[in-house]
C-alpha cells in the first residue's frame, strides 16, 4: 500500500513534465538557424555556415550590407533590396553567431575572426571586384574596423554608407553606451519586464539567451526613438555573440588609427531623434575619415532604414551617384 | 508514510526567498506580518504573513508572500508559500533551511507567462534576541513555465513560436547575506547578494537587495 502511494506521488510529480516543450529544442522559442534548417539560404565559409542571400544582377556593382547588433540580423535591412531594382548586386548576410547564421560559443569569437569572415564574404560574392559597404549601427562600426585594417582593400572598397555607428574607439563606446543604456530605467516597464522575465526562462543555453535578448532588442533603448507602432523585424538576437563582442570591445580598441589613409568619400546617415547617436557624436566619428559627409533625416530615430526607407534610399542613391558607383 | 515524512522533512529542511525572520526573537509573537521593498528580480514591493509553529520543540515558520514589481503591471506577480525551520542549532548559531512553492506571472512584449516553481535555501548565522546576521545560498527553480506568445513577437520575430508548457525552463542561484535588528515586536531586515543564472552567468539583474519590516504579535 505504501509502495502504491509512493508510485502515485511520483506519477503526480511527473504529470507537469509529460508533454512539456523543451526550451532548448530548435524552432520552439526562436527560429531555427541554417545549421538546423537546410531550406534557409546559406553559404559555407570560414568553418561556419552563414545565413546569406544576394539580390539583383550578379554582374551589377556590389553593395554589401552589414547589419547591427552585434548579434542582430539583416531582416530589418531588407528594404535595401530596392537597390537591386536599380541594377546593383545587393548582398545580405547574418554575421557569425548572429541572426539565422550558425551559433558559436563566445570563446570562439574574436575581432580577427570577424574581420576574416567579412573578407571571405567579400571574396565569395565579389571575387576580385570592387564594392561599397552599407553598414547600420554595429555594422557601420564593423565596416570601419575592416577599413582600418585593410584600407581600401587594394582599391576595391569604393565607399561606405555608415548609418549611426556607435563608436570607433572604446572611449567613444563607453560614452555611447552610457547614453544608450542610461535611457533604460529600472522603474520603467521595459527594463523591469526584462528583469522579471528571468525568473520564467533563464538563459541556460543559446536558445533561451537569444529569447531573453529578444525581449530588450525588440523595442530597443528609449534613446533610439523607435516607432512603437512600426517595430523593426528581426529573426534572432544572437545574445552570446553580442555579449562576447561587447566584452572584447570594452577591453579596449581603436579603429581610427589608419582611417586617415582611406581615399574615398564616406557618407554618415543619422536620424535627428536619436539621443544615443547624437549629431555631435556622429561629427566626432566622421572626423576620423579624411572625406566624410553627414546627412540627417528628420523626425526619425535609429531605425531610419525600416521606418523611412524612401528618404534613406534618396540619400544613399545620391551618394552612390556622387562617388560614381552606378550600374 | 515513511516516504511522506521524508518529503515533509525535505520541505522544512531547506529559508524561502522572501520570508526572513529573526529566529532568535520568535518568542515575541507567533504571527509575523512583513512588508518588503527593494531589488529582487526587478524593483519590487512585497507583503507576507507567517505563523510560527512548534513541532517536536523546534520552531517551524509557515508562511506566504505576494511580491509585485513597483512598475504597475497587473500581470506581473509572484506568490509563494513555504516553510522555514532550524535544522541545526539550539543556541544562537543556527543552520536554517527553507522551501517554498512559487506561482508567478508576467506579460511582456514577447509573451504572457505563468510559472510554477520551487525555491530552496540554506541560511547559516547567529541569531540573538536583538539582532541576527547570516549568509544565505538559494536556488529558485522555474520548474515549468507556460508561454503564450504575443502577436508582436509573432509578427516581428518568430511567427511559428510554440505556445505551451516548457519544462525545466530555468532557475536563479543566489548567494548573499542577511541581517537585521529586532525591537519590541518588530524587525528591520536587510538582504543583499548576487544572482546568477543556472549557467553560472550573472543574471540580467545581477544583484538583489531588499529591506523588510516585520511586525510580530
Amino acid at each position: 500500500m505504501q509502495a502504491n502511494r509512493f508510485h502515485v506521488f511520483v506519477l503526480a510529480l511527473s504529470i507537469p513534465w509529460s508533454g512539456c516543450l523543451c526550451a532548448s529544442d530548435p524552432g520552439n522559442l526562436v527560429p531555427k538557424t541554417v545549421a538546423e534548417d537546410p531550406s534557409l539560404p546559406a553559404i559555407d565559409l570560414a568553418g561556419t555556415r552563414f545565413h546569406s542571400e544576394a539580390f539583383g544582377d550578379p554582374d551589377g556593382p556590389v553593395i554589401l550590407v552589414l547589419h547591427g547588433g552585434p548579434g542582430s540580423d539583416y531582416r530589418c535591412l531588407l528594404p535595401l533590396k530596392a537597390l537591386a531594382d536599380d541594377g546593383y548586386r545587393v548582398v545580405f548576410w547574418d554575421q557569425r553567431g548572429a541572426g539565422l547564421s550558425e551559433r558559436h560559443d563566445g570563446d570562439t569569437i574574436d575581432l580577427d575572426t570577424y574581420l576574416e569572415d567579412l573578407r571571405l564574404v567579400i571574396e565569395y560574392y565579389a571575387p576580385g571586384r570592387p564594392l561599397v559597404f552599407i553598414g547600420k549601427s554595429w555594422g557601420a562600426m564593423y565596416a570601419t574596423a575592416f577599413i582600418n585594417r585593410y584600407g581600401d582593400y587594394d582599391g576595391r572598397i569604393k565607399g561606405a554608407i555608415l548609418t549611426e555607428p556607435g563608436a570607433f574607439t572604446d572611449q567613444q563606446l563607453r560614452a555611447f553606451l552610457g547614453r544608450l543604456q542610461g535611457s533604460l530605467s529600472p522603474l520603467d516597464e521595459q527594463l523591469n519586464d526584462a528583469f522579471w522575465a528571468g525568473q520564467f526562462m533563464s538563459p541556460a543555453d543559446h536558445e533561451r539567451a537569444d529569447y531573453q535578448g529578444a525581449l530588450l532588442a525588440m523595442r530597443g533603448a528609449p534613446s533610439e526613438h523607435r516607432d512603437p507602432n512600426n517595430l523593426p523585424p528581426m529573426w534572432r538576437y544572437g545574445a552570446v555573440v553580442n555579449a562576447r563582442l561587447l566584452a572584447i570591445a570594452k577591453d579596449g580598441f581603436d579603429w581610427t588609427t589608419n582611417l586617415a589613409a582611406f581615399p574615398n568619400k564616406v557618407l554618415f546617415l543619422r536620424g535627428d531623434l536619436n539621443e544615443a547617436a547624437t549629431g555631435e557624436q556622429q561629427r566626432e566619428l566622421a572626423a576620423s575619415y579624411p572625406d566624410a559627409e553627414i546627412e540627417t533625416i528628420t523626425n526619425v530615430g535609429h531605425e531610419m532604414i525600416w521606418e523611412r526607407t524612401d528618404d534613406y534610399l534618396t540619400y544613399a542613391r545620391a551618394y552612390l551617384r556622387e562617388i560614381g558607383w552606378v550600374p | 508514510m515513511k516516504t511522506l515524512v521524508i518529503i515533509a522533512a525535505l520541505f522544512v529542511a531547506t529559508t524561502a526567498h522572501a520570508q526572513v525572520v529573526n529566529f532568535g526573537a520568535l518568542d515575541e509573537g507567533r504571527n509575523v506580518a512583513t512588508a518588503t521593498t527593494g531589488a529582487d528580480d526587478g524593483v519590487v514591493l512585497g507583503t507576507g504573513y507567517a505563523r510560527v509553529l512548534s513541532v517536536a520543540d523546534r520552531p517551524i515558520v509557515l508562511g506566504g508572500d505576494l511580491t509585485l514589481p513597483m512598475v504597475v503591471d497587473a500581470d506581473d506577480f509572484r506568490l509563494r508559500a513555504g516553510a522555514l525551520a532550524s535544522i541545526i542549532g539550539d543556541g544562537r548559531w543556527k543552520l536554517i533551511g527553507g522551501f517554498a512553492l512559487t506561482v508567478r506571472g508576467t506579460n511582456n512584449d514577447i509573451a504572457r507567462m505563468i510559472d510554477i516553481g520551487t525555491d530552496v535555501a540554506i541560511v547559516a548565522g547567529r541569531y540573538a534576541r536583538r539582532w541576527f546576521g547570516a549568509a544565505e545560498l538559494g536556488f529558485d527553480w522555474a520548474m515549468t513555465t507556460h508561454v503564450h506568445h504575443s502577436d508582436a513577437y509573432r509578427m516581428n520575430v518568430f511567427a511559428d513560436a510554440r505556445d505551451g508548457w516548457y519544462g525545466n525552463a530555468g532557475g536563479m542561484i543566489r548567494a548573499g547575506v542577511q541581517g537585521g535588528i529586532s525591537f519590541g515586536h518588530h524587525d528591520v531586515i536587510l538582504r543583499a547578494g548576487r544572482s546568477l543564472d543556472v549557467a553560472g552567468n550573472p543574471a540580467m539583474l545581477p544583484i538583489y537587495g531588499t529591506l523588510a519590516f516585520n511586525t510580530r504579535w
